[in-house]
C-alpha cells in the first residue's frame, strides 16, 4: 500500500481542507512531519487510518470526535485518500456524520471506494470488508504494522507475558486458543462444583439418618444397605400406631361441628328479645309523627305561590313609579320646543347675507395676486435701468479697436526679420565658443609655467647630487685599488714602487649600483623639464593664431541687432490681445440688445395689471370672521331643533310601554290570589330550609318503624321451637379428647418416615455422582494442562505456547535489527525457564549482552537502549505480520516519537536502521519535533497550529 | 603564497560516547605547528567546523583559541559552514571580524563571496540546501542544479588565480568518492553535485567527506576530517593539503594524533597477550560464549569503543518445549494441542479426551464467530 494524496477536510484539528501530496516526498526515504503539541501530527494518520477502516488510529479515539470543533457548518468532514496497491489504483472518500445547526439528524455516513477510475463500490461496510480484502489485513494488523503509535513503542518491549499475550491475540487472532483454555476451565471447575455441590449433600443427608449407629467406618454404599434394613424393621409397627391415631382424630372432628350449630340458636332467641322491646318504644311517637308529615306537604305547595304573588307586587309599584316621571319630562320639553321653533323659522336671512358675503371675498384673493406680481415685475426694471447706456457705450469701444487692427503691420514685419535673426544668433555662438577657448588656454599656459620652473629646479638640485656622489665614488676607486698597494710592489696606475700618499677608502659611498640609479633618475628628470618646455612653445603658437579684439566688436554689433528683433516679437503679441478683445465685445454687445428689448417688456406688463386692481373698505381677515360666524349659527339651531323634537318622540314611546306594564300585572297578581286561597291551611307552615330538616327526621322514624318489624318476623321463624343449650359441658368433653391424643408417643412414626425418605434420596444422589465423577477427571486433565496448571511443570497456557512460535519469528526479525543498531551488542531471547514455577514466563523477554556475556532483565535497558530495542521489535513485529499475511508489504510506515530520548550517535543509528528499511520502495514518516531530526531529514510535512485550526504545508 | 586546506573538523565529536576534545585539542596544536613551518599565509576551512549545530562550550573554546593564535601571526583565515554547522551560530560577527581578515560565509545571498588576497581570488560556498537556493533562480529541484546555477552566475577571470572552498557532496560520474562511516547518511534526495560544475577553478577546496583524497586532477581536493571519525577510517591516516599559488603544486603532509584509532582482531586470549591506549574496535573470534569479554579488554586497552563477535553463538533456540513447532498458522488447534499436551505431560492424548476436545473446539469455534 502506497498513499499518493490525501485530502482532509473539517477533521480532527484541521478546520478546512487540506492536501498532501505524498509524491512530493519522493518514491522512497524518509520524511519528517513536525508542528507544535497538538497540532494534529498523529491526525494525518487517523486520517488515513479512517479512510481504510472507519477508525481512527489509537483506541482512545471514537469516530464521531473526528470531526473538527472549528468547522464552519457548511463544511463537511471527509477524508479522500488516494494510494496504490499491487500496481491498482484505489481512491475512498468516506465523511463523518454531524448534526448541522437547526437540524434534527446528523448527515448520513457514506463511503465510496474507486478501483482504477472505473469499479465503484458504495457503502460503509462494503467498502471496509473490500479494503480487507484488497490488503489482506484487517485494522488492527495495519496499525500495528504501519505505525509505531505514540506510547505503544515502549509497551510491547515491558509488557509481561500476559499483556503481550493480549496484544498478540489481536494482531494474530489467537483468540481460539484462548478460548479453548477458558472453556475447558470453565468446564472443568462447572462439573467439580457439581461433584463437590453432590457429595456434600449426600454427606449432609447421611448425618440426618435417625439412628444411633456408628458409620464413620462405612462406605456410602453400606450405609445405604444398613439403612434400607433399618426401615424393613420398623415398618410393621409404625402401621399399628397410624390405625389408632385416626380413629381419635374422626372423633374430635364430630364433637367441633356440634358446638358450633348450639352456639347459633342461643345468639338468635336473645337477638328477639331485644328486637321486641325496641319495637314498643318507638309505637308511643306515632300519631304525632303522622301530623307533621301532612304539615309538610301543604307548606311545598304554598310556599312558590306566595313568593310568585310578591314578585307582581313590586313590579306594580316600579311602573307607576316611571308612570309619573314620564309624564312630568313631557310638559317641561314641549314649552323648549316652542321657543326653538321661532329661530328656526327666521334662518333663511341669514344664508342670504353668507352668500353676498362669499362673492366680496373672491375678489379680495384676487386683489391680493396682481400686487404680488407688480412688486417683481418692478425689482427686474430696477435691475435693467442703465442697459441703453452700456450698450452705446461697448458700440463706441468696438469700433476703435476694429480701427487699430485694421492699421496694425507688425505681424508684416516679423515674417521679414526671421531669416535674419536666426544667422545672427549662430554667429554669437560661434564668437563665444572662440572666446571661452581663448580664456583656457590662457590660463593652462600659465599653470605650464609654474610647472617648468619647478622641473628645472628639481633637475638642478639632482644634478649636483649627482656629481657630487660621482667623484666621490671615482676617488673611492683610488682608495680600493690603493688598498692593494703595498712597499715596493709596483702601482697596478702608474707602476711606481714607492707609494708617499696612498689615497684613503672614503665613508658613506654610494655603490656602482646606487649611482647608477642616481644616473638613471636624473635621465627621467631631464627628459620631463624638456618636455615642460616643448608644451609651453605650443600654447603660445595656439594663442597668436586668434585676433580677439575684432571678434569682440563683432559679437557686440550682432546683439543690437537682436534686440530689435525680440521688440517686433512683443508688438506681434499685443496685436493678438486686440483681437481677443474684440471677440468678447461682439458677445457682451449681443447680451446688451436681449436686455434692451425685455425692459420695454416689463413696462407694457406693468401698466396693463395696475388697471386690474379693484378698491374696497373692508378688511379681508373681518369679512372670513362675520361669513364664519354665520354659518357656524345657522348649524348649531337646526341641530338643537332636530335633536329636541327626535327625544320628545322617544319619551312618548317608553310611556306608552309602561302603561301596558301596569295593566298586566294587575291581572297577574289576582290570579295568583285566587289559587292560593284554594288551599288548606296548615297547622305549622315550615319555609324551605325547615323543610328539608323536619322531613328528613320524619322519613328516619317510618323508615326504623319498617325495618324492625320485618326483623322480629324473621327471628321468630328461626328460633320456632328451639331452645337454650348448655355449651360449657360440650367443650369439656373435647378437651378430655384432646388430651388423649396428646398423650400417645410418636417417637417411632417419626423416625420411620424421615429414614425412609432419606434412604429415597441419597440412593438417587449415590447413582448421580458416580456419573458426574468420569466427566470431572477428563475435563481436569484438559484444563489443567490448557491452563498451565500442572504440577511439577513451568506455568504455559496453550495460548502461549501458539503465540510463542509467533513471538520467536518476531524476535528472530528484530535482531536482525538490534545487531546494527547496538553494534551487536544486544540480542533479544524469549525467556525459557521461570525463576519460579508459579510464574507464567513463555512470553517473557530478556537481553543477552555480548559484551559482558550476560543474560540480563529487559528492565535493565537504559533509555537509549530502550528505544532501540523497541524500535527493533517493532520493526520485527511490523515484518513478522507482513510475512504470515501472505507477504503483504505496506510501503509506507509512520513512527510516532520517541526519537527524544537518543543521543546523537544513536539517532544516527536509528536513522541509518530506517533508512535501510526504505530501501527499495519504502516511504517511513517520523512524526517528531525532536529539532536534530528537522536538520537531518529534507522532506517535511509541516504542521501549524493556529486558533482557527492546523494546516498542512510539505517541504521538499 | 602558501595555502593550508582543512576541513570537518567536527569540534565536540563524540564517538561511541567517548569525547574527543582532548584530541581535537592535540591536532589543533599539531596544525599549529605545521602552520609555522611552512610559512602558511592563508588557512582555508571548508566546513563542519563544529560537529553540532549547538556546539558544547568546549569546542567553541578551541575555534576560538586556535584562530585567535593564527591571526595573532596575521594569517588570513577563510571559513565556510558545513552541513553540520549552523549558519547563524558560526556566522555570528563575521562582518567585525572580517577588518581583522578571518572571512566567514554561512549563507548565499545571490552572489558568492568573493575575497581577494594577493593574487589570488577566494571565492566562499558555504553548505546549501536546494531551498536556499530556489528564491535566486528558477528550475532548481535538485543540489547539482543549485550549484551549477550558482557557479554560472559567477563571472570569473580566467586569467586570474581562482580558488574556491565548496562543502557538498561533490562527485565524479568517472570516479568514485570514498566514503567514511562518519559521514551523515543523505535521507531521502540525491545530494550529490557533479565535480565538472567546478572546472574553471584553479583549485577546488573540498569539504565533507571524511577521507583526505583528490577528485579527476590533483588539485580538486577533499582535505578530509582532522581526526578518524569512525573504525572505517582505521587503515590510512590523515593529512593536510599545503598549496603553493605560484604553480598550484600541492603538498600533502601527515597528522600524528594523540591517539589512533584502531581495529584488532583475535580470541580473546591472543589480545589479550598485548595493550595499547588507541581506541580500539575489537573483532572476537572465539566460538565459545565468553564471561565477561569488554571487562577483561578494558583492563588492556582502557580506550576501548567498541567489540564485535566474528562467530557469535546466537541464544536464538528453534526447538523450545515451550512453543509451538513449525508454522503456526497452517495448523489445526487440535493438531496445536496434541503437541502441547505431549510436551507438558509426556503421554499422548487418549481417544476420549480427544473426543472432548474436539467439542470444545466447536463450542469456542461458535462463541468466537
Amino acid at each position: 500500500m502506497k498513499p499518493i494524496n490525501i485530502k482532509i477536510s473539517a477533521f480532527g484539528p484541521y478546520k478546512g481542507l487540506e492536501t498532501v501530496d505524498f509524491t512530493k516526498l519522493g518514491s522512497n526515504g524518509i520524511f519528517l512531519i513536525t508542528g507544535d503539541t497538538g497540532s494534529g501530527k498523529t491526525s494525518l494518520f487517523d486520517a488515513i487510518c479512517f479512510a481504510l477502516y472507519n477508525q481512527p488510529s489509537g483506541t482512545n479515539r471514537t469516530v464521531d470526535s473526528l470531526r473538527s470543533d472549528y468547522a464552519d457548518d457548511e463544511t463537511d468532514t471527509f477524508v479522500e485518500f488516494e494510494f496504490t496497491h499491487k500496481e491498482n489504483k484505489y481512491v475512498i472518500k468516506r465523511n463523518v456524520p454531524y448534526k448541522k445547526k437547526n437540524r434534527k439528524t446528523k448527515t448520513v455516513a457514506e463511503a465510496t471506494l474507486i478501483i482504477n477510475d472505473k469499479d465503484i463500490i458504495t457503502g460503509v461496510k462494503e467498502v471496509t470488508n473490500k479494503i480487507i480484502e484488497i490488503l489482506g489485513i484487517d485494522d488492527k494488523q495495519f496499525k500495528q504494522i504501519a505505525m509505531i503509535a505514540q506510547g505503544e513503542f515502549l509497551k510491547l518491549l515491558f509488557a509481561t507475558s500476559d499483556e503481550r499475550s493480549k496484544i498478540f491475540r489481536k494482531i494474530f487472532d489467537t483468540s481460539i486458543y484462548y478460548k479453548i483454555s477458558e472453556l475447558l476451565k470453565e468446564k472443568f471447575l462447572k462439573t467439580k462444583r457439581e461433584y463437590d455441590d453432590k457429595n456434600n449433600i449426600l454427606k449432609n443427608e447421611i448425618e440426618h439418618i435417625n439412628w444411633d449407629k456408628d458409620i464413620s467406618n462405612l462406605t456410602i454404599l453400606e450405609i445405604i444397605k444398613l439403612l434400607n434394613e433399618e426401615n424393613e424393621k420398623d415398618k410393621i409397627i409404625v402401621l399399628e400406631e397410624k390405625e389408632k391415631r385416626k380413629k381419635l382424630d374422626e372423633k374430635i372432628e364430630l364433637l367441633i361441628k356440634d358446638i358450633e350449630i348450639k352456639k347459633n340458636i342461643n345468639a338468635d332467641i336473645l337477638n328477639l328479645k331485644n328486637k321486641t322491646s325496641e319495637l314498643n318504644n318507638l309505637k308511643s311517637n306515632y300519631d304525632e309523627m303522622l301530623l307533621i308529615k301532612n304539615d309538610i306537604k301543604l307548606s311545598e305547595l304554598l310556599n312558590p305561590l306566595n313568593k310568585e304573588l310578591n314578585l307582581y307586587e313590586n313590579n306594580l309599584i316600579n311602573n307607576n313609579k316611571l308612570k309619573i316621571e314620564y309624564e312630568n319630562y313631557l310638559n317641561e320639553e314641549e314649552i323648549n320646543l316652542q321657543k326653538l321653533k321661532e329661530k328656526y323659522l327666521n334662518l333663511e336671512q341669514v344664508k342670504d347675507q353668507v352668500k353676498k358675503d362669499n362673492i366680496v371675498l373672491e375678489k379680495l384673493k384676487q386683489n391680493i395676486n396682481i400686487q404680488k406680481e407688480i412688486k417683481l415685475l418692478n425689482e427686474e426694471k430696477e435691475e435693467l435701468k442703465n442697459c441703453n447706456d452700456i450698450l452705446l457705450k461697448n458700440k463706441k469701444e468696438r469700433e476703435e479697436i476694429q480701427e487699430y487692427i485694421l492699421n496694425d503691420k507688425s505681424y508684416i514685419n516679423l515674417e521679414k526679420a526671421r531669416d535674419e535673426d536666426k544667422v545672427n544668433k549662430e554667429k554669437i555662438k560661434e564668437y563665444n565658443d572662440i572666446i571661452i577657448s581663448y580664456n583656457d588656454n590662457l590660463e593652462y599656459k600659465e599653470k605650464l609655467k609654474l610647472e617648468l620652473e619647478n622641473d628645472i629646479k628639481n633637475y638642478e638640485i639632482h644634478n649636483n647630487e649627482y656629481v657630487l656622489e660621482e667623484s666621490k665614488f671615482l676617488r673611492n676607486q683610488a682608495g680600493i685599488l690603493a688598498k692593494e698597494l703595498s712597499p715596493n710592489k709596483p702601482c697596478l696606475v702608474c707602476g711606481s714602487k714607492n707609494h708617499p700618499s696612498k689615497a684613503e677608502l672614503i665613508n658613506d659611498v654610494l655603490s656602482k649600483e646606487e649611482l647608477d640609479n642616481l644616473k638613471i633618475n636624473l635621465d627621467l628628470l631631464n627628459e620631463k623639464r624638456n618636455n615642460s618646455i616643448n608644451n609651453l612653445n605650443l600654447i603660445n603658437a595656439k594663442l597668436n593664431e586668434v585676433d580677439i579684439e575684432k571678434i569682440n566688436t563683432e559679437k557686440t554689433k550682432l546683439e543690437a541687432i537682436k534686440f530689435d528683433f525680440d521688440k517686433l516679437l512683443n508688438d506681434c503679441k499685443i496685436f493678438d490681445q486686440k483681437k481677443l478683445m474684440l471677440n468678447n465685445l461682439n458677445n457682451s454687445i449681443l447680451k446688451n440688445e436681449e436686455d434692451v428689448k425685455r425692459y420695454n417688456n416689463i413696462i407694457s406688463n406693468l401698466e396693463s395689471l395696475e388697471k386690474q386692481i379693484f378698491n374696497f373698505d373692508i378688511n379681508l381677515e373681518d369679512l372670513e370672521k362675520e361669513i364664519n360666524n354665520n354659518e357656524t349659527y345657522i348649524k348649531n339651531i337646526t341641530t338643537s331643533y332636530n335633536d329636541l323634537n327626535s327625544s320628545i318622540k322617544e319619551i312618548k314611546g317608553k310611556y306608552d310601554v309602561v302603561l301596558s306594564n301596569i295593566e298586566n300585572e294587575t291581572k297577574n297578581k289576582e290570579k295568583v290570589l285566587n289559587e292560593i286561597n284554594n288551599i288548606d291551611k296548615p297547622t305549622n307552615l315550615y319555609n324551605t330550609n325547615e323543610i328539608v330538616i323536619i322531613k328528613k327526621e320524619n322519613d328516619n322514624y317510618f323508615n326504623s318503624y319498617d325495618i324492625l318489624k320485618t326483623q322480629i318476623k324473621q327471628l321468630e321463624e328461626k328460633t320456632k321451637d328451639k331452645e337454650i343449650s348448655d355449651i360449657d359441658n360440650l367443650n369439656n368433653e373435647l378437651l378430655k379428647l384432646r388430651i388423649e391424643k396428646n398423650n400417645m408417643n410418636d417417637d417411632l412414626i417419626i423416625k420411620y418416615d424421615n429414614n425412609v425418605k432419606i434412604y429415597d434420596s441419597i440412593s438417587l444422589k449415590f447413582k448421580e455422582i458416580e456419573s458426574i465423577n468420569r466427566k470431572y477427571s477428563n475435563y481436569k486433565k484438559l484444563s489443567d494442562t490448557a491452563n498451565g496448571n500442572l504440577i511439577g511443570k513451568n506455568k504455559i497456557i496453550f495460548e502461549h505456547f501458539v503465540q510463542a512460535s509467533y513471538f520467536n519469528e518476531i524476535i528472530k526479525n528484530s535482531n536482525f535489527r538490534l545487531d546494527i543498531m547496538t553494534n551487536g551488542q544486544f540480542e533479544l531471547i524469549r525467556k525459557e525457564v521461570a525463576t519460579s514455577l508459579n510464574d507464567k514466563v513463555s512470553l517473557d523477554l530478556e537481553i543477552v549482552d555480548h559484551y559482558t556475556g550476560k543474560i540480563r532483565s529487559i528492565k535493565s535497558l537504559s533509555g537509549g537502549e530502550s528505544f532501540k530495542a523497541s524500535l527493533a521489535l517493532a520493526l520485527g513485529l511490523s515484518d513478522t505480520i507482513q510475512n504470515y499475511a501472505g507477504g503483504i508489504v505496506v510501503e509506507t510506515m509512520f513512527i510516532d516519537e520517541g526519537f527524544g530520548s537518543l543521543d546523537s550517535d544513536s539517532l544516527e543509528q536509528a536513522l541509518a536502521t530506517l533508512y535501510d528499511l526504505t530501501n527499495g520502495n519504502r516511504l517511513i514518516g517520523i512524526i517528531s519535533h525532536v529539532s536534530e531530526l528537522k536538520s537531518r531529514i529534507d522532506s517535511k510535512i509541516y504542521i501549524s497550529k493556529t486558533a482557527n485550526g492546523s494546516t498542512i504545508k510539505i517541504e521538499k | 603564497m602558501k595555502v593550508m586546506h582543512l576541513s570537518d573538523l567536527h569540534l565536540g565529536k563524540t564517538v561511541l560516547e567517548q569525547s574527543l576534545i582532548e584530541d581535537q585539542k592535540y591536532i589543533l596544536n599539531e596544525i599549529n605547528k605545521i602552520i609555522e613551518k611552512e610559512n602558511i599565509e592563508t588557512v582555508l576551512l571548508s566546513g563542519d567546523i563544529y560537529d553540532k549545530s549547538i556546539p558544547p562550550i568546549e569546542a567553541v573554546n578551541m575555534l576560538d583559541e586556535f584562530i585567535t593564535k593564527l591571526q595573532n601571526k596575521n594569517i588570513n583565515i577563510l571559513i565556510i559552514s558545513g552541513n553540520h554547522d549552523s549558519k547563524d551560530r558560526l556566522g555570528f560577527g563575521n562582518k567585525i571580524l572580517e577588518k581583522n581578515k578571518i572571512y566567514i560565509e554561512t549563507t548565499y545571498n545571490g552572489k558568492l563571496k568573493k575575497v581577494k588576497i594577493d593574487d589570488v581570488n577566494f571565492y566562499m560556498l558555504p553548505f546549501l540546501k536546494p531551498a536556499l537556493v530556489k528564491p535566486f533562480f528558477d528550475d532548481v529541484e535538485s543540489y547539482d542544479d543549485a550549484i551549477r546555477k550558482i557557479i554560472s552566475n559567477e563571472e570569473i577571470n580566467k586569467d586570474e588565480k581562482n580558488i574556491i572552498l565548496v562543502h557538498q557532496f561533490v562527485t565524479s560520474s568517472s570516479l568514485e568518492v570514498i566514503k567514511s562511516d562518519s559521514e551523515t547518511v543523505s535521507l531521502g534526495g540525491i545530494d550529490n553535485v557533479n565535480v565538472d560544475i567546478f572546472k574553471d577553478f584553479d583549485y577546488v577546496a573540498m569539504g565533507h567527506i571524511h577521507r583526505p583524497q583528490k577528485l579527476t586532477r590533483d588539485t580538486i581536493r577533499y582535505a578530509g576530517s582532522i581526526l578518524k571519525y569512525s573504525f572505517s577510517e582505521a587503515n590510512y591516516n590523515k593529512s593536510v593539503p599545503v598549496i603553493d599559488t605560484n604553480d598550484f603544486s600541492v603538498n600533502l603532509i601527515p597528522l600524528n594524533p594523540l591517539h589512533d584509532m584502531r581495529i584488532i582482531e583475535g580470541t580473546l586470549n591472543d589480545l589479550l597477550k598485548d595493550s595499547s591506549n588507541d581506541y580500539i574496535n575489537a573483532i572476537l573470534l572465539d566460538e565459545e560464549e565468553l564471561i565477561d569479554p569488554i571487562g577483561e579488554l578494558r583492563k588492556k586497552y582502557p580506550n576501548i569503543l567498541k567489540l564485535e563477535f566474528k562467530n557469535k553463538r546466537s541464544f536464538y533456540n528453534e526447538d523450545s518445549k515451550s512453543m509451538a513447532s513449525g508454522n503456526v498458522k497452517d495448523r489445526t488447534p487440535l493438531d496445536l494441542f496434541e503437541e502441547f499436551y505431549l510436551n507438558q505431560n509426556n503421554i499422548t492424548l487418549d481417544d476420549e479426551l480427544r473426543e472432548i476436545f474436539n467439542d470444545i473446539i466447536k463450542e469456542a469455534t461458535n462463541e468466537t464467530n
